[in-house]
């Protein structure tokens, strides 16, 4: 795909994910942006959905309606660079091989699911890094991170949910830009 | 669709559920612990509020003398693990009579000076009382009987049947 194409596709899903944050802010730990992100590197591969998780959070911890993030704003793009990873990882496994759409379905949902966890996972200890350092230990951490349960179990069934309906229904209606990174 | 696409499926959707499992449970074994905490933090409040203050709840007794003589001892100071002859005693200035304890209880006597004998015909019974039923006859030993707020008992001397020793007579 070519650079200006890739900056089109970037623009256009940050925008869209930015907006959709937005729109979801009452329900915490409920945002498309990670389908958004792993759909963008699904369909437009790795650097698109690289781009668009960059932007789209860097955007957000300066705009949400929870004020700046500080910080810990590297911290959320690595963690949403998962889902680009996690999108481009399943491009390259699942995309256009023979099977039913449900299975690929359950397949794009738990993937969504192990990357909520370990956006949580990565944020919470940045969290603790930020909060704690340098008297960080392991039991400060560990309170962090539990601290952050709740949420993540939220995150984690949304993003299960989201990646089960709206990414493979955003494939399947996206048919002929799915061609264009092969 | 290939074997080696449904088994890296499979393995997300495992790692998925176990992840899911896990992280409910911890999160369950949280809210648990949280709970267990401010569970024993409350009890510790609690026994520091009785400790300090003495009295929280209150009980009302009636000694009914099988003279003419009834006094209700109305909103008498209790504490939590309290039983009826821990109340009466206190309701009395400890005026009571009572063995101990043949039969996993006291035996109340008399209270107040007014004394049963052993083969007489009067001996106190224990009567406890609540909306639906009224006043009970209660049996069992008055230690058995763990008083609590707003609670409302009555002691009797009178007559009893000298078959089935049931008082002849009530509050």
């Amino acid at each position: 795909m070519r650079s200006t194409s890739t900056g089109a596709v970037v623009a256009a899903f940050s925008a869209l994910a930015v907006g959709s944050d937005f729109a979801l802010a009452p329900y915490v730990n409920v945002k498309l942006m990670d389908t958004i992100v792993f759909l963008v590197a699904f369909l437009f591969g790795l650097r698109a959905g690289a781009g668009v998780a960059i932007v789209s959070e860097t955007a957000w911890s300066f705009v949400s309606p929870w004020g700046v993030a500080g910080w810990i704003t590297p911290f959320l793009v690595g963690g949403e660079l998962i889902f680009a990873v996690a999108g481009w990882w399943a491009s390259r496994t699942w995309r256009d091989k023979a099977g039913s759409w449900g299975t690929h379905a359950l397949f794009i949902g738990a993937s969504m699911l192990v990357c909520a966890f370990l956006w949580d996972l990565e944020t919470n200890a940045a969290t603790a890094l930020l909060a704690y350092w340098p008297t960080l230990t392991l039991g400060k951490l560990l309170l962090t991170e539990g601290f952050g349960l709740p949420f993540a179990l939220i995150h984690e069934a949304a993003d299960f949910l989201l990646g089960m309906v709206a990414a493979p229904a955003a494939i399947l209606m996206i048919p002929k830009t799915r061609y264009v990174n092969k | 669709m290939a074997t080696k696409e449904v088994l890296y499926g499979v393995i997300v959707v495992l790692l998925a559920a176990l992840i899911a499992s896990s992280s409910a449970a911890a999160f369950y074994y949280a809210q648990y612990g949280q709970e267990a905490s401010e569970a024993a933090r409350d009890m510790g409040m609690a026994r520091s509020m009785m400790s300090r203050y003495g009295v929280v709840m209150t009980s009302n007794l009636l000694v009914d003398f099988g003279n003419g003589t009834r006094h209700w001892y109305n909103g008498t100071r209790i504490e939590p693990g309290w039983n009826l002859y821990t109340e009466t005693l206190a309701a009395t200035n400890g005026d009571v009579n009572a063995t101990c304890c043949a039969y996993g209880s006291h035996f109340v006597t008399g209270i107040g000076g007014v004394q049963g004998t052993a083969g007489g015909t009067k001996s106190w019974s224990i009567w406890t009382f609540n909306r639906t039923s009224s006043w009970q006859e209660a049996n069992v030993g008055v230690d058995e009987i763990g008083v609590s707020n707003n609670s409302v008992y009555a002691w009797m001397f009178c007559s009893y049947d000298p078959v089935t020793y049931a008082p002849l007579c009530s509050p």
